[in-house]
């Protein structure tokens, strides 16, 4: 707690004499470049004191103060989540468990969180005074518009759409997949306002030739070079021209969090989370499939066959991952409980990707039998499907509860994991713990 | 002078920066052995402030975490006529005691179990995201070739000697096998 107070006596310290301060506070002799020189105890300490080292210390300017303060804040605006369970601090990577997620449409307190960079000074401010969107690339009429623009030159819709990370379920991933292992809550169904994705692009005319769309926000690379994106991704053109994919500026009729995108955002629903751009500054169409940080390599791709686990795939092998696959969640009640009683109702979610939920079964034997639960129509398309579904226990006892949905192709959840080695689309079964006092 | 002033006129004028203390550059002034503690940031202030009134040997036989360091100057400033240091200088003598008079090491490495690399691992990883990432995962030492030479060839991390990409691939490679995470050697590959 000593940073924050320490905070203003160094900014004063510099400001009488950056080359002293820097001495005195760390130990660093400023060299004839002007540039900094750390070494050994100095560094150490500079890196201490951010809770971090420094990777391009040689090249820090002298007299200048790390900028420790956003990562702290990112903190304090992650505190503000409810119940989260935190993945990684830095950058900020957390997911809801899914009893929380019991609501038919997710608070902007218990929406998952999955950054790749750093929060933009916009967003930790608050302040979208500054802000504009740019539509370019391949268009007729490129342009440049303000939230009250988007606000007033386009239908404002309002949708409940599911956003889900492609790497949702990763942790189960046997051999294990790199990246953040989450389990079942990187999805969440908050509503959305915003302006139609295709609205947009119609205004600034789509040149006949666009393949694809391509994203960029505001965010910064960790290594803090202001050179890289720490991630653009894009869209096919017929994706973004879909109705319900949107460029949203309010969330659950608020101003979108800063973790989860303020001011504005794309949202691809239904597609892996990373295609819905957060803190979006601009919107290029493109003649070629986009190719900017995590469009290539195997990243957001699975292979193009099915493979046993474990198998290297070759580059050429591997595929965008576009619409994620139908899933449900058990979200009530929360595994693990013991009732009394042999009754039980149980509560959740399903959702498709592109596709709607068309049943949703639920077994309590282990996958031998199974009973159709209730389920009811999304309100909109995109929207998770609310199910629920009585249970009869025969005696007491150790039960699982396995939740089972189908897609209106007729493709249900697996049981088992369809292996890849980046660790995405599982879309296995929910199962929860219940036990039946005697 | 009250401690606070002392140590005030040590930095800003008879420390003299950036010509020395002398000590740090193997000159040989009066005040150069700072009573014989650990050359390092924070020295000088923890050495007027300290002993101002005290003997180095209160805390040099201490060993405390950060928290208790910082505990000790609460007490030092509320009970024993310690003048509250500026904050820039008190975290510079929290610095300097937890890092030589240091207790909790593991936290000090963010859970990194002990081994051969977890200096280097710290260092290069945490530089740019948080530890939390790296001890989440579970894989062969060949993805975490192939993830190292990613980050340095497209996020970044400075480039490392062989040497010490070895000593870090073998480290990561053992504390966070695919062993690691999954209890057993059969799905290794």
């Amino acid at each position: 707690m000593a940073k924050t107070g320490s905070e203003r006596g160094i900014c004063e310290l510099y400001q009488q004499d950056p080359e002293r301060a820097d001495y005195l506070v760390f130990g660093r002799v400023a060299h004839g470049d002007r540039r900094g020189f750390l070494k050994g105890a100095g560094l150490a300490a500079m890196g201490a004191m951010l809770g971090a080292t420094i990777p391009f210390h040689r090249s820090m300017p002298a007299g200048l103060i790390p900028a420790a303060l956003a990562e702290e804040t990112e903190m304090a605006l992650f505190k503000g989540k409810d119940g989260l369970t935190l993945l990684n601090d830095r950058p900020i990577n957390a997911e809801t468990p899914p009893h929380l997620l019991a609501d038919a449409v997710t608070p902007n307190n218990r929406h998952f969180v999955r950054n790749n960079g750093t929060l933009p000074e916009m967003a930790l401010e608050m302040d979208a005074s500054g802000w504009s969107l740019t539509v370019d690339g391949l268009v007729d009429n490129p342009m440049t518009l303000t939230l009250d623009d988007l606000r007033s030159k386009f239908e404002v819709v309002k949708l409940k759409l599911q956003i889900e990370c492609g790497g949702n379920g990763r942790a189960a991933f046997n051999p294990p997949a790199k990246g953040n292992q989450w389990t079942l809550g990187a999805i969440g169904n908050a509503e959305w306002s915003g302006v139609r994705y295709r609205d947009l692009l119609q205004a600034a005319g789509v040149k006949s030739d666009v393949v694809y769309t391509a994203h960029y926000g505001m965010d910064g690379h960790l290594s803090g070079d202001p050179e890289k994106l720490p991630i653009s991704r894009g869209v096919p053109i017929d994706k973004a021209m879909e109705a319900h994919s949107i460029i949203a500026f309010e969330m659950n009729g608020e101003p979108i969090p800063a973790l989860n995108g303020f001011p504005a955002r794309t949202i691809c629903p239904g597609w892996p989370g990373s295609t819905s751009q957060k803190w979006l500054r601009r919107i290029e169409l493109r003649d070629v499939v986009h190719d900017g940080p995590k469009m290539t390599g195997a990243s957001y791709r699975v292979p193009a066959y099915p493979v046993a686990p474990g198998t290297e795939v070759p580059k050429k092998d591997w595929e965008i991952i576009q619409s994620m696959p139908v899933k449900s969640l058990i979200t009530t009640p929360q595994t693990n409980q013991t009732i009394d009683g042999r009754s039980l109702t149980v509560r959740g979610h399903a959702w498709a990707g592109d596709r709607s939920v068309t049943s949703l079964d639920v077994s309590i034997d282990f996958g031998a039998t199974w009973q159709a639960a209730e389920l009811d129509a999304p309100p909109n398309p995109y929207s998770w499907q609310e199910w629920r579904a009585d249970l009869s226990f025969p005696q007491h006892g150790y039960y699982e509860v396995w939740a089972r949905a189908t897609d209106s192709e007729g493709e249900a959840q697996p049981f088992a994991i369809n292996w890849n080695a980046k660790g995405y689309l599982n879309n296995s079964m929910h199962r929860i713990a219940v036990t039946v006092a005697a | 002078m009250r401690p606070a002033a002392v140590l005030i006129a040590a930095l800003l004028i008879g420390a003299g920066a950036p010509g020395a203390p002398a000590a740090d550059q193997g000159g040989g002034v009066a005040t150069s052995d700072f009573a014989g503690l650990p050359a390092g940031p924070g020295r000088e202030a923890v050495y007027y402030t300290c002993r101002a009134c005290h003997s180095e040997k209160q805390f040099t036989q201490q060993t405390l975490s950060r928290e208790d360091w910082d505990e000790l100057l609460v007490t030092m400033v509320r009970d024993n006529g310690m003048e509250e240091p500026e904050p820039w200088a008190r975290t510079l003598m929290l610095n300097y005691l937890a890092t030589h008079f240091g207790a909790a090491e593991e936290d000090d490495w963010a859970g990194l179990p002990a081994g051969p690399g977890r200096e280097e691992v710290y260092n290069l990883c945490q530089a740019c995201h948080s530890l939390a990432i790296v001890k989440q995962q579970g894989l062969s030492r060949k993805a975490w070739n192939e993830t190292l030479l990613w980050m340095i060839e497209e996020q970044g991390m400075p480039e490392v000697e062989d040497a010490e990409m070895a000593l870090m691939l073998d480290y990561l490679a053992t504390y966070f096998s695919i062993e690691s995470r999954t209890g057993s050697k059969t799905a290794a590959q």
